[in-house]
């Protein structure tokens, strides 16, 4: 068939030198595309976000899927150990974080996956029975922990790792169950939080992070004060042990944690806390938890330490707050301290300034 | 009410969904067929054969299929190899048969314009025009480029609408009788049908073998039941290797058994 036209494009030479650069810039772009769609981050660094207070592992007693009791610090010692909060009914967050953790496990040698732990806890335990976590997480890898308990023991779990409690409710309109969890993985290198990886995390940032979780050096810690050097301070009845203020780091306030053990048969009572090198007297105060999650920060008068009884200061519960000063709050100086008790007076109390991921964990 | 087909946090449902946008896109199309048809069989003095017909309306129901409920959202959203599929139909597949559906009347109407003709031949050069689809082919499989478009309505409806404009453009000069092109001997066809094409060859092996799901698009979506991220990605690749490669074989074949068939005579299929 032909159809009768005069009209005829013509190339010119210069139209072919721009036709030929524009081929060079497609060949490039497919040669640099191909080679994978990794988005590098800075070296040294995790895809996760470093936790903003390094917590302890808790000591948290839950039930595993074959009925037996899994002490979750105990369980997970030596091992770098994933947690999650969720339900196996989760149309999104919690079948995409453990399939893709679960593809990228499979891809590393059995040496290395022999020393992770990855534990998923049901927030949703009326639903989720252990054959139902056992089967949902044997769609993605048997090896894989399931634990459920009572609603209280779950959201003390929680609580103990500073995350907003779950929650569970019945939409009315539509009878379907509404579920609100963390919706991040987290990770335990050591004994403690250090990273978190929230939903959106890739294949490829597991496959890079996890062997370097393995292989990082994370700051080694030994029980109590005696790491920073700074040993216990004995007045009367009283003992004062693991005196540490975390540097900083730019905020207008500093906090100090310690221990008392009143080894007496009378209670005392802290009356106050100062810091004469920083200018000014502490307060003492404590984080609580509101009823809808939030975390809120009251001033305490006084804290009665019992007969022959133990009060800690630390992160998460009672502490001091400090004016802070940059210079004089540096880690590896020490801050002293003036405690006021009611009986026993005061106590002058040397507290060593530290980074937070070296908080000593508390037994 | 989404317009068009793209990404959604939900998970997939077999529940129908309306896109208003794909039905007026597809009603254009149909309006568009028809008048050019209607246009171009009132030129002939003699009948048009039937199967051209047949390839105009088969273009506008393979659009339709591609782009509304469920293989638009599928591929919008959810599964790679539906994406795959996509690229094929829009990019390749529906605008050789729009054009082949073309009555003749059509083009005798259009070389009269020779203005427009003008413009057409210098966006069609076949030279540009490979270049054009391979560089949409290339740059709307990036998973830095997909993962922002497919996000939004309107990204989506941009990558779509780049793969038949591409398609359309690639496949005017093998199909289209205007603007004539003597010197586009058929050899030269098959070898531009060859080079325009052959990056889907590097696409269908990337997806094939990379060790963990390119597109965060369809890696972080609601899981599919019973598939992977990365088992859906080898069916794109799969997808792009053993169907897309028999298009363009036959196609080439086509040009080449054509020339066999005729000479050394330039023509227009």
């Amino acid at each position: 068939m032909h159809v009768a036209s005069t009209l005829r494009v013509s190339p010119s030479p210069r139209r072919a030198a721009a036709a030929l650069r524009l081929l060079a810039v497609v060949a490039i772009t497919m040669l640099v595309a191909c080679g994978g769609g990794e988005r590098a981050p800075r070296a040294g660094t995790f895809r996760g976000a470093p936790a903003p207070v390094p917590l302890p592992k808790p000591s948290i007693v839950l039930t595993d899927t074959d009925g037996r009791p899994y002490d979750f610090r105990r369980e997970t010692a030596g091992k770098l150990t994933l947690l999650f909060f969720g339900y196996t009914h989760c149309p999104d967050v919690c079948p995409v974080h453990f399939a893709n953790l679960a593809a990228v496990m499979r891809t590393l040698p059995s040496s290395v996956a022999e020393r992770l732990a990855v534990v998923f806890v049901t927030v949703d335990p009326d639903r989720d029975t252990p054959d139902v976590i056992r089967a949902w997480l044997d769609g993605f890898d048997p090896r894989f922990v399931g634990l459920r308990g009572p609603a209280a023991d779950i959201a003390a779990f929680e609580s103990a790792l500073s995350l907003a409690p779950s929650t569970v409710s019945v939409d009315p309109a539509t009878g379907d169950t509404l579920v609100a969890h963390s919706g991040a993985m987290l990770v335990f290198p050591d004994d403690r939080l250090r990273l978190l990886y929230p939903f959106g995390t890739r294949q490829d940032d597991w496959a890079r992070d996890l062997p370097r979780l393995l292989d990082a050096q994370w700051p080694v810690d030994t029980a109590g004060a005696a790491r920073f050097d700074v040993p216990p301070v004995t007045s009367g009845d009283l003992r004062i042990s693991g005196a540490v203020i975390p540097a900083p780091a730019g905020r207008a306030m500093a906090a100090a944690y310690f221990t008392i053990d009143n080894q007496g048969t009378v209670a005392d009572t802290l009356r106050g806390v100062e810091a004469p090198t920083l200018g000014g007297a502490g307060m003492l105060h404590e984080t609580a938890r509101q009823a809808g999650g939030t975390m809120t920060m009251r001033g305490v008068a006084d804290v009665v330490v019992p007969a022959g009884g133990r009060v800690r200061l630390e992160p998460g519960g009672l502490h001091v707050m400090l004016p802070s000063s940059e210079a004089t709050l540096a880690p590896g100086g020490t801050v002293p301290l003036l405690l006021t008790f009611a009986r026993g007076g005061r106590v002058a109390v040397p507290a060593r300034v530290v980074r937070y991921e070296d908080l000593p964990v508390v037994p | 009410m989404q317009w068009w087909c793209s990404a959604s946090a939900a998970p997939w449902t077999w529940g129908w969904q309306a896109f208003p946008g794909v039905w007026a896109v597809v009603t254009l199309a149909a309006w568009g067929t028809w008048r050019v048809r209607g246009l171009g069989l009132g030129e002939l003095a003699t009948p048009e054969p039937r199967w051209r017909g047949w390839a105009a309306w088969s273009a506008v129901l393979l659009l339709w299929l591609t782009l509304d409920w469920p293989v638009g959202p599928l591929g919008a959203g959810y599964l790679a190899s539906v994406h795959a599929v996509q690229f094929l139909m829009l990019g390749m597949i529906i605008p050789t048969l729009a054009l082949v559906g073309v009555p003749t009347g059509a083009w005798e109407r259009l070389a009269r314009r020779r203005g427009l003709v003008r413009g057409i031949g210098v966006l069609t050069h076949p030279f540009r025009a490979m270049l054009l689809f391979t560089a949409v082919m290339v740059f709307t499989h990036q998973p830095w480029l997909v993962d922002v478009l497919m996000a939004s309505q309107w990204g989506s409806f941009a990558l779509d609408a780049s793969w038949l404009v591409s398609g359309l453009v690639f496949a005017w000069s093998l199909t289209a009788p205007v603007p004539a092109r003597p010197r586009f001997l058929p050899l030269l066809q098959v070898a531009y049908v060859f080079a325009g094409t052959i990056a889907h060859v590097f696409i269908g092996m990337w997806f094939l073998v990379a060790d963990y799901p390119i597109f965060a698009t369809y890696e972080l979506s609601p899981p599919f039941p019973g598939l992977t991220a990365r088992a859906d990605q080898q069916w794109a690749g799969g997808i792009f290797l053993l169907v897309g490669t028999p298009l363009v074989l036959a196609a080439m074949t086509v040009l080449f058994f054509r020339w066999i068939g005729t000479g050394a005579e330039p023509e227009a299929v």
